[in-house]
């Protein structure tokens, strides 16, 4: 164990320690950190990039060997301060031994008095200089311990504590810390499940961008922002670039701002499709004697289109299939088909098709044009979602849109609820998707529109760090700004040595030795 | 007394001697606006670019036929298409594409692709959008407004990376003519180089016109308070900084001059040299800040004139301290490398920070860390004086002295600025304390090292060889430091 701890302790094993934690963090900088195995094997050619990845220098900061390192820098450190401790500990008390007059004679500082002095008086020369005094008696010799400066060891432990708190705490928080992105459209809500539950709910109440009234130049980017813990609302605040949000050990930050185009999706409560049918607005645009209008309406709903003629909307099917001579709905391919009817009381009534996405494709030869251009739900919100942005959904689930695309080079939207692999929903433009019990879900084209990029951090190291901080500067400072200093008088039967040392030795400290010195002689004790 | 007479006469004879009132000069914070560069190659990779990928082939293939992209082939919204969409170098001259870097002036969230056509129409409305906001002062005439239309044209040169001038097509419906029909003789002129150099493709000649040019504009401009466009004047009435450097450089020549001869009116002399220019690059400094109104610690110009500034600082007190020029005489030199190397980044001067870098917690970490190095240089003066000086027993003690105080000093400065100060400043701009960045991860490296050099000497002894290789090693690395961002990039790749 001695010997364990002699390593530990030993300079030349720490300073190997650091030589190998450097040369790693250099691999570090020079290699990028935690891509994708083909990104290593793309830059690197595939053997290199495969090295890489096996020596785990893809992730060298997180690599079991790394952290193991730090670890045996942290004992090497706790072992230093636990070695200094005694030492510590022995300058706050009475001297347990009397040194040899030689050991005064070989300090720095070294006076003979010659004469013998009082105790008293030493100590009264010593105390008036700010030392504290020490003493330690056997037969005829005194010696007077008088140390000044304490505070530096206090200060040199301090700052060894604060460093070990902070490769603990940065370890610790490497291996534990949870951050990701997320982007949100005012109005929007995100559900942050990776670090609070699904319990914890952001919304982005108002997106700014502060600019200079003379300049124009972008100040500040800022988000208004509320956090509910379920249905609660516990603390809303603006977050901009240097002034995040912290709640409950996390924190929420600006990180980006802009414009793009996001996914319009509404969720709709219906016992069944019929009735779901029925909550849906339908927009067409129809030509009659080539004037074109755009119209919208409902299922059974009538719109007059021009003099005397008025068109039906009879029907929806979201995967329409034409089997035989019936309508259908074929659940494998989506095709929104509008069925509608047009009535000219001059030319009489006409049945018609119109398909969202063949517009040119009219069919039931009617003389009007009629193009179904998109659907809405008639009362409910419509959602300007993100894709990757977990978002909270009516039934108290989570749900994630993803963007993929297929081996045809086609992108297509999924909604995935829960992560779960068996709720994964493909949303098609105009095709509601039951994605739970009596819950519908309606993709409704997208739109351009501003948004916000958050970033969320759970840094449970975060505490260690700051906590290690300000232990380690409050060290530094008192090391830096204390001067600790060692004066030892021995007074013996025949004359009286009078020896001192300082941390750091000058000018100051040796006339302050002169003072003392004089102090003890002018009392006519001394020579 | 007399010292600092002769100071304040040496002040003012450099003030007459380097100020000018020619307009090539210009204004030192929009000098770099048009440094026109050649096309550089910038790959966009990112998780959206496959999602736009069956439009880059569209748009190969439709340069490979010989045709041009329009706006009217990508749709209504051009930007959302041509985000991120990356192109093979060998089509971009054909694609008469631009590249228009993330400019918050002109609303441009990110970096990207546009269409010249977008350009002419969009951002060209961008721009009329931010002109349109200028104060009215800056609107005196016609010709200045039109004026000012160019030159925030040409100030956009740096920002596309292109740089080449014939890809900024000519102003449409402006007539060069009725420019100069404003019979402000001055600006005739300048309007007229800058048209001609335009059309010879002289960039020297344009960049020359263009800071003639946007000095005038700035002027009618009320964006700066009265007080600070004096300040400004006095900036632009000669450049201190240069001052400084040449002052340095010549009481270092001065310094070793004295060495070998020991003629104590040459060391006198450099160090009221040393002295005086070490004022001008406080007044510099000093300028710069009141111009900016912050302190001068956000790009690399900056850091490396108060580092510069650092280094006089310490390498004259130590000096004075330890009565040894030497110090100076290889500090003045490291100051003056550095204002040279600082004098390759940009040197514009700016108010309008981003976000980011508006925070006291940066003008902590910035201000400390450079002082901290500076006692590193001084440190690692030390060292290698120590190791040249190993036969002269008692000279050799005091230069290992001297660079073990000098670290000493550097270390804890060091530690609160770059490290704690740098971490809770990251912290609240990105929300992480620790990134391991390459600029993060070198000044660990450094701080590991000075760690180990003052542990090995406080409580092991180390003394001598050992510990002058590590003091070296130190500054050599605070050295690397510096660059790590322009070498690996990272977060702190806004510097330069």
């Amino acid at each position: 164990m001695k010997r364990i701890l002699d390593i530990l302790s030993s300079m030349r094993v720490a300073i190997i320690l650091i030589i190998i934690v450097a040369t790693l963090s250099v691999i570090g900088a020079f290699i990028p950190q935690e891509r994708t195995e083909g990104f290593y094997v793309e830059k690197y050619g595939s053997s290199a990039g495969e090295l890489i990845h096996h020596l785990m220098f893809d992730r060298i900061f997180k690599s079991f060997y790394f952290i193991a390192l730090i670890l045996l820098l942290s004992a090497s450190i706790i072992v230093c301060i636990i070695k200094q401790l005694p030492h510590l500990i022995r300058n706050l008390q009475n001297p347990k031994v009397i040194p040899d007059e030689s050991d005064i004679e070989g300090k720095r500082y070294y006076r003979d008095l010659k004469n013998i002095v009082g105790e008293e008086v030493v100590r009264r020369a010593l105390g008036s200089h700010g030392y504290k005094v020490y003493l330690k008696s056997a037969g005829e010799r005194t010696y007077i311990s008088a140390r000044k400066g304490i505070w530096y060891n206090i200060g040199f432990i301090l700052a060894h504590i604060g460093i070990l708190v902070i490769l603990v705490g940065g370890t610790f928080g490497g291996c534990a810390r949870k951050s990701y992105r997320f982007i949100l459209f005012e109005g929007g809500s995100a559900v942050l499940s990776s670090v609070g539950g699904d319990e914890l709910i952001i919304r982005a109440d108002n997106i700014e961008k502060m600019k200079d009234p003379n300049s124009g130049a972008i100040i500040s980017y800022i988000t208004d922002v509320t956090l509910f813990k379920g249905s609660e609302e516990v603390v809303s605040k603006r977050i901009e670039v240097n002034s995040p949000l912290e709640y409950g050990g996390i924190s929420i930050y600006q990180d980006s701002m802009g414009s793009l185009n996001g996914l319009g999706v509404a969720f709709m409560r219906a016992d069944n499709i019929a009735g779901l049918k029925q909550m849906l607005e339908f927009f067409v645009v129809v030509r009659v004697n080539d004037v074109k209008s755009e119209i919208s309406g409902g299922l059974g709903d009538t719109v007059v289109i021009g003099d005397n003629i008025s068109i039906v909307f009879d029907d929806f099917y979201d995967h329409y299939r034409r089997i035989g001579s019936q309508d259908r709905n074929d659940n494998s391919i989506p095709n929104p088909c509008l069925v509608y009817t047009i009535i000219d009381r001059e030319k009489g009534i006409f049945r018609g098709y119109s398909f969202m996405y063949y517009p040119s494709y009219n069919y039931g030869g009617t003389p009007y044009s009629v193009w179904f251009i998109g659907v809405k739900p008639k009362d409910e919100r419509v959602h300007l979602l993100a894709s990757d942005t977990p978002f909270p959904l009516a039934d108290g689930n989570v749900g994630a849109l993803k963007m993929v695309k297929t081996g045809e080079g086609e992108v297509i939207v999924r909604l995935v609820i829960d992560g779960a692999s068996n709720r994964v929903f493909e949303l098609f433009d105009g095709c509601p998707v039951e994605i739970g019990d009596n819950l519908y879900a309606l993709l409704v084209g997208t739109k351009r529109a501003q948004y916000t990029g958050l970033r969320v951090e759970k840094d449970p190291g975060l505490l260690f760090f700051v906590s290690g901080a300000v232990m380690l500067c409050l060290g530094i400072l008192l090391m830096v700004s204390i001067n600790p200093r060692h004066i030892e008088v021995l007074i013996t039967s025949k004359r009286a040595l009078i020896g001192a040392m300082a941390k750091r030795a000058g000018e100051e400290f040796e006339r302050e030795f002169r003072n003392v010195v004089l102090d003890i002689t002018s009392s006519g004790e001394g020579e | 007394m007399k010292r600092w007479i002769i100071v304040f006469l040496l002040f003012v004879f450099f003030s007459f001697a380097f100020s000018t009132t020619d307009y090539q000069e210009g204004y030192s914070f929009l000098k770099e606006n048009v440094d026109v560069k050649k096309l550089k190659g910038i790959p966009i990779k990112g998780d959206r670019v496959e999602l736009w990928e069956n439009f880059a082939d569209y748009v190969v293939k439709v340069l490979r036929d010989g045709g041009e992209v329009k706006s009217s082939d990508i749709g209504e919204d051009p930007s959302l298409f041509l985000l991120h969409l990356s192109l093979d170098e060998e089509y971009r001259d054909k694609a008469r594409l631009l590249y228009i870097a993330r400019d918050e002036k002109l609303g441009i969230d990110s970096g990207r692709w546009i269409s010249l056509d977008e350009f002419e129409s969009g951002v060209m409305l961008d721009i009329q959008n931010e002109l349109s906001k200028m104060p009215t002062s800056a609107k005196k005439s016609i010709a200045e407004e039109r004026a000012r239309v160019i030159a925030y044209r040409a100030s956009i040169l740096k920002t596309t990376e292109l740089g080449t001038l014939w890809l900024i097509p000519p102003e449409r419906g402006i007539e060069w003519d009725s420019i100069s029909s404003s019979g402000d003789e001055e600006l005739i002129g300048v309007l007229a180089q800058l048209e001609s150099s335009y059309q010879d493709r002289d960039d020297g000649s344009f960049k020359e016109a263009f800071n003639c040019l946007f000095k005038r504009l700035i002027e009618y401009s009320d964006r700066l308070p009265a007080w600070r466009l004096t300040v400004d004047r006095l900036n632009n009435l000669f450049n201190s900084i240069t001052v400084a450097f040449f002052l340095f450089l010549i009481a270092s020549l001065m310094l070793f001059v004295y060495l070998p001869i020991k003629k104590k009116w040459l060391e006198r002399t450099s160090f009221i040299l040393a002295i005086t220019g070490f004022a001008f690059l406080t007044w510099g400094l000093t300028l710069r800040s009141l111009i900016g109104w912050h302190l001068p610690v956000t790009n690399m110009f900056e850091y490396l004139s108060l580092m510069s500034w650092a280094v006089v600082l310490f390498a004259l007190i130590f000096h004075r301290r330890f009565n040894m020029p030497v110090i100076s005489a290889i500090g003045l030199p490291i100051s003056a490398i550095l204002i040279v190397i600082g004098s390759i980044f940009p040197t514009n001067i700016t108010d309008q920070l981003i976000p980011a870098l508006k925070s006291y917690w940066l003008t902590i970490h910035v201000v400390l860390a450079s002082l901290g190095e500076a006692a590193f240089a001084v440190g690692f003066i030390g060292a290698i004086m120590y190791l040249i000086k190993a036969g002269d027993e008692e000279r050799a003690r005091m230069y290992e002295l001297l660079s073990y105080r000098a670290i000493a000093i550097g270390y804890p400065l060091f530690t609160i600025g770059a490290l704690v100060a740098g971490a809770i400043w990251a912290q609240r701009a990105w929300g992480v304390w620790w990134d391991w960045d390459p600029k993060e991860t070198s000044s660990f490296i450094v701080w590991l090292v000075a760690t180990a050099y003052l542990h090995a000497r406080l409580v092991s002894g180390w003394r001598g060889r050992r510990s002058a290789i590590l003091a070296i090693l130190i500054f050599v690395l605070s050295i690397f430091t510096l660059f790590a961002n322009l070498i690996f990039g990272g977060l702190h790749s806004y510097e330069g």
